[in-house]
């Protein structure tokens, strides 16, 4: 009896064929399929190194992360805000081609993925930064408290690390200002993204993420 | 089956490449039945049959079929066919909208629709279960602000998968109201504890009369206690108070609440002028502390220049002020305004020069600045913020006819004519070229539309150019797009050198965008109404362009019908990528039945005895009354009602029962009235009337402003109490039966019927009573009425109204039954008169006899007197009542003591306090030529036996009267 039902099963299943694609996430009327997801993580590991793992901790990040994505470039093409092409993101393909050197294509093809994902994921990169710089930065204005307390801080954690040759605070200023005005873009863009995505109606389909 | 392992590590490539570039031979939808239909499908898919499969192309039928809202969810799976081929099935789950939400069980307050609107389940939008957690969570919320602390909040989802609609119905079981149990106040406060919790009313208690125990919660409630509280303290100068609600605790076992409240008083702040002094209330209108509640130096400075305004506008136009701030004690923060006022100006010219194109008297109606004159403070009106706004308003006036150049100056200057502290104004106008359009370019217009938006455009070729016409272009274009189905159109518009001098050319583009048309319209809610009686109002039908006037105008139909207190009107699934929508109409029926309670009373010459022939005119008098009535709306779920209202006062008695058929017959202008009416009225001294009347009438309304009444009516009316010579009684007082057909037309052009500033009012009434019709007396009656209302600017309205009534005797009756003639004057008509006592009276008793004609005239002039809500009015009044239409006469003396026909004058005062009902009114009158007459001192005895003293008698030439509404 059991047999015959999981024959039956599987020639349901057979019948049905294989699943092509499916909705993972949809953020207001647009989707993002579990095929996307499952991309994102492979082109993420070729660029770490590293074995891609599609869990369901990891697909959530991914989906996150393509999530983060659309309303990045849906607010940029309302506020017609130029964002950098595929093209430009040339530069730093190069760069991920001259970590792999000779083995790059056999690279590509073992983690199931192609030259353009590894574009389109870099110059996704490249749009984020850029969305954020033109959008938020003007933005933070740091006094010198607070320029200060952030070098104090910095300062701790050298001599907690065992570091000697601490550099004073106007020397090395311009770089602590830029640390900390880069650490307040991205908070910016974080309550940003976070302050989207309350108003956007964002649709986690459980079954992907299982 | 799914793409990838849990937790695995991710395939190397994607599912189903190896289905790739086979063609697809057929494509599946699961289920079967699906919101479009296979041709639509068809439409939205991008991979069709005989396509290669590309992995890209299943992501985008994914997103084209999840983009038209009509699916919650989408996958596809493809098989191989065995022959090479792949067979895509598309599985998809149905999304459901929103097209309605009940609230039933409720204990009010909070009432249905403030839950319903707290629910946030918007009318359209796509559903989705997790937003009805919210949506509970909302109204539990609004229950708790209103002491419904127990209540419990059940659902049930009705779904209509044909429309993929969900119908909300929230069920609420209110449970015990809670009550007040104490006030916990804390914080920095000098008054007695019981004093606040006296402002807050929520202990019970009847105005000052405290009863054991406290009221039970509810929004509102709390609300106007914490208000209440700040106003006291705030009246106390203590401006910078605060109150906060810090929370209500709850106290189940009890189910009491004991609010807590956070005080603080503040200083004392005294605001005060020297150098001239400025009423408090007006210190408290310009002086922005008090309405902000707060003090700062902008704040102050903003009072300063309102002070520095006000100042002119009183005359005080070099008036300066400064102001200083001091702390005299603890916790007392005084302002000190000083003022130097200066020298009080009178404005007595305003010259325009250098206008060509548009004359004086054109612009002159743009200026706010007026010389001094009776209407305006006798200092006129002026001030430097007036002469700026009406120097921007000329420039406004030229732009917007193509002088984009124009230059409008205006300098102010002393000494008048050699007169100290007059002031003049002299506005220079350089109007510079006038600007055309030259060339008007229309892109993007569809080929059909173009004649009808070129007839329509503000900025036609040659017409003079302005930034504000096109604008007025702009929204006449994309108003005619949105209402003919294409809800994206977008507008742009260009402007660049024309070939001659001083023109423009344009060049307008348009894109309609997808055009939307209605998939069919859903109409929920209905309870006992009968779906014919909204259907036949859609003024949309499937396949018409998706308009939202019409939807408005629907909308408004339904709601002309007075049964419905609410009518939502919204699109299905609004965000949706689909051509083809379902219009909702979700509505709320109003109640069933309305009752109302009225207390009044009337006083006025009403007084004086019945059965005596003393004081034919009148003494004053006092009549309570009180008004009762029942509705039964919605009757036969036909929005047709029934009704009764009664009235019972001293001097009358009086029930009203009609019946009101709205648009029979499938007319929307027509309304079927049949009534029936008894009543007991002494209202006219003369007689007591009992009356027993039924009428039928069909109203329809012609235009907007125009209406007919078609009426038939059948009387019985029985006179008694008759105060007037025996020998007349026979002739006058008989029981008489009336039928009569009448027609009534009404021109209504007035801007508020309640309070008329500018418009027409004009009635024509005319009946024929005929043996044939049932009446005893035969006869015609024609009552006209022609009322005329003139703005003359700053609320000074002219208004003036002549009436003129003529009844002829056909046969039946040697004369018109007594209930039959005109009765009039009064505070509706000639106000040198008390109410009904013009015209001809009885030569023995004085008392009115009424009359076969009537000629009444009013001229009012109408101004504000303080503020918004308390006028003015100087009023002359004449006419009279006479006995036949031969006797009219303008003759301004009275020949002698039987004689009436002629015209009575009155002149007056009077006030009006304006009510949303209409404006609470008393004038006073006094009339030059009142009517003098022969009364008759004795009983009826004496009268039937020639035994009375005949004294002479007058209407009392100052009159009083008090009412509601103007005069006319």
């Amino acid at each position: 009896m059991n047999a015959r039902l999981a024959i039956c099963v599987f020639a349901a299943l057979a019948a049905r064929g294989e699943m092509l694609d499916r909705i993972a996430v949809s953020v207001g009327k647009r989707v993002i399929t579990e095929r996307d997801v499952l991309r994102e993580l492979r082109v993420a590991a070729f660029l770490d190194h590293r074995e891609p793992v599609a869990g369901p901790q990891q697909k959530r990040a991914a989906a996150d992360r393509l999530v983060d994505r659309m309303l990045i470039l849906e607010e940029a093409a309302l506020t017609h805000v130029a964002l950098p092409a595929e093209s430009d993101a040339a530069k730093l393909l190069d760069g991920v081609k001259a970590q792999y050197g000779a083995g790059y294509a056999a690279a590509l093809a073992r983690y199931g993925i192609t030259e353009q994902d590894v574009e389109q994921q870099l110059a996704a990169g490249l749009r984020a930064m850029r969305f954020s710089e033109l959008r938020f930065r003007p933005e933070v204005q740091l006094s010198e408290e607070e320029l200060r307390g952030f070098y104090n801080t910095l300062a701790a954690q050298w001599r907690a690390a065992g570091k000697t040759d601490i550099p004073s605070f106007e020397s090395s200023r311009p770089q602590v200002e830029k640390l900390l005005t880069d650490q307040r873009t991205a908070q910016a863009l974080d309550r940003w993204l976070g302050a989207r995505r309350t108003e956007t109606e964002i649709l986690y389909r459980p079954q992907v993420f299982q | 089956m799914v793409l990838a392992g849990a937790g695995g590590i991710a395939p190397a490539q994607d599912p189903g490449v190896e289905l790739q570039g086979r063609t697809i031979t057929r494509i599946v939808f699961d289920p079967a039945e699906q919101p479009y239909p296979p041709a639509a499908l068809e439409k939205i898919l991008p991979i069709h049959a005989g396509d290669r499969l590309e992995l890209e192309g299943v992501h985008a039928a994914i997103e084209k079929l999840y983009a038209t809202g009509r699916y919650s969810n989408v996958s596809i799976d493809g098989r191989a066919d065995g022959e090479g081929g792949v067979v895509l099935t598309v599985s998809t789950e149905q999304a459901y909208f929103i097209s309605g939400v009940s609230i039933e069980g409720v204990s009010e307050p909070p009432t249905r629709g403030q839950l319903e609107s707290a629910a946030k389940l918007e009318l359209g939008a796509r559903f989705s279960e997790g937003e009805l957690k919210q949506a509970t969570e909302h109204i539990e919320e609004r229950l708790r602000a209103n002491g419904l602390y127990q209540a419990k909040v059940s659902w049930r989802v009705d779904r209509y998968p044909a429309t993929e609609e969900v119908f909300i119905h929230f069920h609420i079981d209110s449970g015990e109201r809670a009550r007040f149990d104490g006030i916990q106040l804390s914080g920095n406060f000098k008054k007695p504890e019981r004093n606040i919790v006296d402002d807050t009313h929520w202990r019970r208690g009847i105005w000052l009369i405290h009863l054991p125990g406290w009221r039970q919660v509810t929004e509102g409630l709390v609300q106007r206690g914490v208000n209440r509280v700040l106003a006291d303290f705030q009246k106390g100068d203590h401006l910078q108070a605060t109150v906060t609600l810090q929370g209500l605790h709850y106290h189940p076992e009890r189910n009491t609440v004991t609010p807590s409240l956070a005080l603080d008083s503040g200083p004392v702040l005294e605001v005060r002028t020297s150098g001239l002094g400025v009423p408090k209330s007006k210190l408290r209108q310009l002086i922005p502390v008090y309405e902000e509640r707060t003090v700062d130096r902008s704040l102050l400075l903003e009072g300063r220049r309102n002070l520095i305004e006000y100042l002119q506008s009183q005359g005080y136009f070099e008036a300066q002020v400064d102001f200083q701030t001091s702390a005299p004690a603890p916790g007392v923060q005084v302002v000190d305004y000083a003022i130097a006022p200066h020298l009080r100006h009178k404005l007595e010219f305003i010259g325009i020069y250098g206008n060509r194109y548009f004359d004086s008297a054109t612009i002159r109606q743009r200026l706010s600045m007026e010389t001094a004159h009776f209407f305006t403070p006798r200092w006129g009106l002026f001030s430097q913020k007036m002469l700026d706004r009406d120097l921007q308003s000329i420039r406004d006036l030229y732009q917007s006819n193509g002088f984009r150049d124009v230059e409008v100056t205006g300098r102010t200057a002393d000494d008048y004519r050699g007169v100290p502290g007059h002031l003049s104004v002299r506005i220079e106008v350089k109007e510079g070229p006038q600007w055309r359009v030259g060339r008007l370019v229309l892109q993007g217009f569809p080929e059909a539309d173009l004649p009808y938006i070129r007839s329509v455009l503000q900025s036609g070729e040659g017409e003079p150019f302005s930034e504000a016409n096109v604008a007025a272009d702009r929204d006449t274009i994309l108003s005619y797009y949105f209402n003919n189905g294409y809800s994206n159109a977008a507008f742009d518009w260009s402007e660049s050198p024309g070939l001659a001098d001083h023109s423009v050319d344009l060049t307008y583009t348009v894109q309609p965008g997808r055009r939307e048309y209605v998939r069919a319209v859903l109409v929920r809610g209905l309870q006992t109404t009968r779906p014919p009686l909204v259907q036949k109002r859609l003024l949309l039908k499937p396949g018409d362009p998706l308009s939202q006037n019409r939807i408005a105008e629907t909308q408004q139909k339904l709601y002309d019908l007075g049964i419905f207190s609410k009518v939502q009107t919204a699109v299905q699934n609004p965000e949706g990528d689909e051509d083809r929508r379902y219009v909702l109409l979700d509505m709320d029926e109003a109640n069933r039945y309305s009752f109302n309670v009225g207390v009044g009373a009337q006083l006025g010459r009403i007084g004086g005895g019945v059965t005596t022939f003393d004081e034919p005119a009148g003494t004053t008098g006092f009549s309570p009354r009180i008004s009762l009535g029942v509705s039964r709306l919605n009757l036969f779920g036909e929005a047709q009602t029934l009704s009764l209202q009664t009235r019972f006062s001293t001097i009358e008695q009086r029930a009203l029962l009609s019946y009101t058929v709205p648009q029979p017959f499938d007319n929307e202008d027509l309304t079927l009235t049949l009534s029936g009416l008894f009543d007991n009225s002494r209202d006219i001294r003369t007689f007591a009337a009992q009356r027993a009347e039924g009428s039928i009438q069909l109203a329809q309304r012609l235009t907007r402003a125009n209406s007919l009444q078609y009426r038939y009516t059948f009387r019985h009316v029985v006179i008694s109490n008759v105060l007037i010579s025996p020998e007349l009684i026979p002739l006058f007082s008989q029981p008489e039966r009336v039928g009569i057909v009448s027609m009534t037309f009404i021109e209504d052009r007035r801007d508020d019927p309640l309070n008329t500033h500018r418009g027409v009012y004009n009635t024509i009434d005319a009946g024929i009573a005929l043996r044939g019709l049932g009446s005893e007396p035969e006869f015609t009656r024609l009552l006209m009425r022609n009322s005329t209302y003139h703005p003359l600017g700053r609320g000074v309205v002219l208004a003036r109204t002549v009436q003129f009534g003529w009844i002829q005797r056909l046969a039946g009756p040697a004369q018109i039954p007594l209930a039959e003639r005109f009765f009039s004057g009064g505070a509706t008509s000639n106000r040198a008169f008390p109410d009904n006592q013009a015209g001809p009276r009885d030569l023995e008793t004085g008392f009115p006899l009424g009359g076969d004609a009537l000629l009444m005239h009013s001229t009012e002039l109408r101004f504000p007197l303080i503020g918004d809500n308390l006028g003015g009015v100087l009023f002359h009044d004449m006419g009279n009542v006479y006995s036949d239409l031969r006797t009219i006469s303008f003759r301004f003396s009275q020949r002698n003591n039987q004689d009436f026909d002629y015209m009575v004058h009155g002149i007056g005062f009077g006030l009006r306090y304006r009510t949303p009902v209409g404006p609470v009114r008393v004038d006073f009158s006094l009339s030059p030529n009142p009517p003098r007459f022969y009364g008759f001192q004795g009983t009826f005895d004496q009268l039937l036996a020639n035994q009375g003293v005949l004294t002479n008698q007058r209407i009392n030439a100052f009159q009083f009267h008090f009412s509601l509404g103007q005069t006319f």
